[in-house]
């Protein structure tokens, strides 16, 4: 939850994520550092550029693999939630990798050139016919491009600002970020490759990031028809037996134009809200009820559930919904009230 | 306000799944054999 203006809100949980990820960067890069050399091809030793470019290359590489993974394990597994919880310092931080990648491969590529880096970047391989030889770098660079209007849009002004919908819609390019990595590594440092270790990284990446996302989006097709087909006539419709509700849990019900609709118990009585929470479209439905507020899964926003308001000081509200009980079942009022409007809860008893 | 980005996530992702292994298929398909340390141009010895 956050107040008007919402700063950096750092806690210690954040900088313990933090901490644990630049450790897990620093330990990484210091090992590939140190052991690549011990490696090398006697005949052909890598230099120190080369080894400082693998090494935060793959890196990134393998930061952005986890970072794409952290979304459908959240939705597949709660105790993966944790890992939602700061994703997007995940995120900056990764960009931070991937930018000190392109400034090593910058300082070494054009060294010997006469041109300048940036023009010699562009126009030194126009190999664009063919696939070998193709200037992957450019896919590298469309990658950072991304990755950099990611990071500078990740603070929370940027999310009030665009809304919802739109941030949501806009990261949603870390996909292309992905895409034109892999171009970058397929056409680049894999032609190049001489033992199969890079071609088994990428193979596994993709495998997990592909994999994971399609089966979390299987899952939830099949349980968003499941609830959509749990109602029926207009106007009210019937949500489902007051005994499937859990205390401090909520069933989540599909109107018929997909607005979805979070119905909470909380001390005996019943609530209903939009399963949609205000701050990032959070699935309202699968968090439960923390000290008398319902508390978003993914990061911790908190609403009352009889108004929907989030606790002062803070100003987020959310559509609420009419509700009542006949022969143990629950009915919903398909018709939203306006956000922050106050509905009587339901008793159960 | 619906959760549309859910479908296309599911759209992009079913794509992505086959696009990723074709690329890297094709990428190791293109891939030369050989010692890729030996120069590609043999100059002549000089007369």
């Amino acid at each position: 939850m956050s107040a008007r203006y919402k700063p950096v809100g750092w806690n210690p949980s954040k900088i313990a994520y933090d901490a644990v990820l630049l450790v897990v960067i620093l330990l990484y890069v210091g090992m590939f550092l140190w052991v690549a050399p011990r490696f090398q091809h006697v005949t052909l030793p890598l230099d120190a550029w080369t080894i400082r470019i693998d090494a935060f290359g793959t890196c990134a590489f393998l930061l952005l693999t986890l970072l794409l993974c952290i979304g459908p394990l959240a939705r597949l597994d709660p105790r993966c939630l944790p890992l939602l919880y700061n994703r997007r310092h995940f995120g900056v931080l990764t960009c931070g990798v991937a930018l000190t990648h392109v400034y090593v491969a910058f300082d070494w590529y054009f060294t010997a050139s006469p041109m300048d880096p940036y023009v010699a970047l562009l126009t030194a391989n126009t190999s664009f016919a063919r696939l070998h030889g193709f200037p992957f770098e450019l896919f590298g660079v469309g990658a950072l491009l991304v990755l950099l209007l990611l990071a500078s849009t990740s603070h929370d002004f940027w999310l009030a600002f665009l809304t919802p919908p739109l941030w949501k819609a806009l990261h949603m390019a870390s996909y292309a970020a992905y895409l034109l990595v892999v171009l970058h590594v397929s056409l680049g440092a894999l032609q190049d490759a001489r033992n199969p270790l890079l071609a088994v990284v990428m193979t596994t990446s993709m495998v997990c990031v592909a994999g994971l996302h399609v089966i979390a989006g299987r899952r939830e097709r099949t349980r968003d028809r499941n609830t959509a087909s749990s109602h029926t006539a207009a106007p009210w419709v019937v949500a489902g037996p007051v005994d499937g509700i859990a205390e401090s849990r909520a069933i989540v019900v599909h109107l018929a134009d997909g607005e979805p609709v979070a119905i909470f118990r909380h001390a005996g009585r019943l609530s209903a809200v939009s399963n949609l929470c205000a701050h990032q479209n959070g699935p309202l439905g699968e968090g439960r009820i923390f000290d008398g507020c319902i508390t978003c899964p993914w990061h911790g926003y908190q609403y009352r559930p009889e108004d929907g308001c989030a606790p002062p000081p803070f100003t987020e509200r959310l559509a609420t919904y009419r509700l009542r009980i006949e022969n143990g079942m629950v009915l919903l009022d398909p018709r939203a009230n306006p956000p922050g409007n106050f509905v009587e809860p339901v008793s159960v008893a | 306000m619906r959760r549309r980005h859910r479908a296309m996530h599911r759209t992009v992702w079913v794509i992505l799944a086959v696009l990723l292994p074709a690329i890297l298929i094709g990428a190791m398909s293109i891939r030369r054999d050989g010692p890729t340390e030996a120069p590609a141009i043999r100059l002549a010895a000089p007369q």
